[in-house]
């Protein structure tokens, strides 16, 4: 909770001395085991030599199918297979802790913005977004 | 400098970054013109009446008088003191919000107001 004092020292903060508390916020969010354990899956999920060749290859059938979109698409061989590598991606266990790991990142993320929605009553994701948009 | 909560609990540390910036001018004074539109009488009724009009159109619905209103009540919109205020207190408590977001997403490697605008089906 916040002082009656703090809350008077607050009022006369300056938009600068507010975005270092944000940094300090971030410092926080970045300590977190959630946080922490979304980037360990990220860095495993690099490590991961099939992880890593997985995700090459269907990166590669994704190009593919991304330059026969322009000659009528993939042949329906080649669309399974395009499935198929999908499939390999998802089923990869560094993959799989590292989508979970988000996943968890996301909610977390979610419940902290919508803390802050609830007190500003204003939207935190939405208004953060440039020009209304989000991605 | 820190005026919160740094000891590990982060939803504690959440909810007092949340009162630093309800307090920052930028939100108060949005929260402050919210609060004025959402009690001035004739404000509400130009944005319901706005708000109508739009679905309307949405749904093709206008006819040839409705146009005519529908400029009325969009001239009415831009010249109402009360909603003209709100509307840029809005837009200068959402450039400020940016900046925070980008404060937090540059120390931690990755967007967070996106990442948290992920469940809503935007992204």
């Amino acid at each position: 909770m916040l002082l009656e004092k703090d809350a008077e020292t607050i009022l006369m903060m300056k938009d600068e001395d507010i975005l270092d508390q944000a940094e300090s916020f971030a410092h926080l969010l970045h300590n977190s085991s959630e946080f922490q354990a979304f980037l360990n899956a990220q860095q495993a999920m690099g490590r991961d030599s099939d992880a890593q060749r997985a995700i090459r290859d269907f990166q590669q059938m994704q190009q593919k199918a991304q330059q026969a979109r322009f000659f009528g698409g993939l042949k329906p061989d080649e669309m399974d297979r395009l499935r198929y590598l999908q499939k390999t991606v998802l089923e990869t266990p560094a993959v799989k802790k590292f989508v979970q790991a988000q996943e968890q990142l996301v909610g977390f993320f979610q419940e902290l913005a919508g803390i802050i929605s609830e007190t500003i009553e204003m939207d935190y994701s939405a208004a953060c977004a440039p020009a209304g948009g989000c991605c | 400098m820190s005026n919160f909560n740094q000891n590990g609990d982060v939803r504690k540390g959440a909810s007092e970054f949340a009162q630093i910036l309800r307090s920052s001018r930028k939100i108060s004074a949005f929260i402050e013109a919210q609060e004025k539109l959402n009690g001035d009488a004739e404000a509400k009724n130009i944005i319901d009446r706005f708000q109508t009009m739009q679905q309307l159109r949405a749904t093709g619905s206008l006819r040839g008088q409705d146009y005519t209103e529908m400029v009325q009540v969009q001239q009415q919109l831009q010249r109402n003191p009360v909603i003209r205020d709100f509307i840029q207190t809005q837009q200068n408590a959402a450039d400020f919000l940016q900046t925070v977001n980008m404060t937090i997403s540059q120390i931690l490697g990755i967007d967070f107001g996106a990442t948290a605008g992920k469940g809503a089906g935007s992204c």
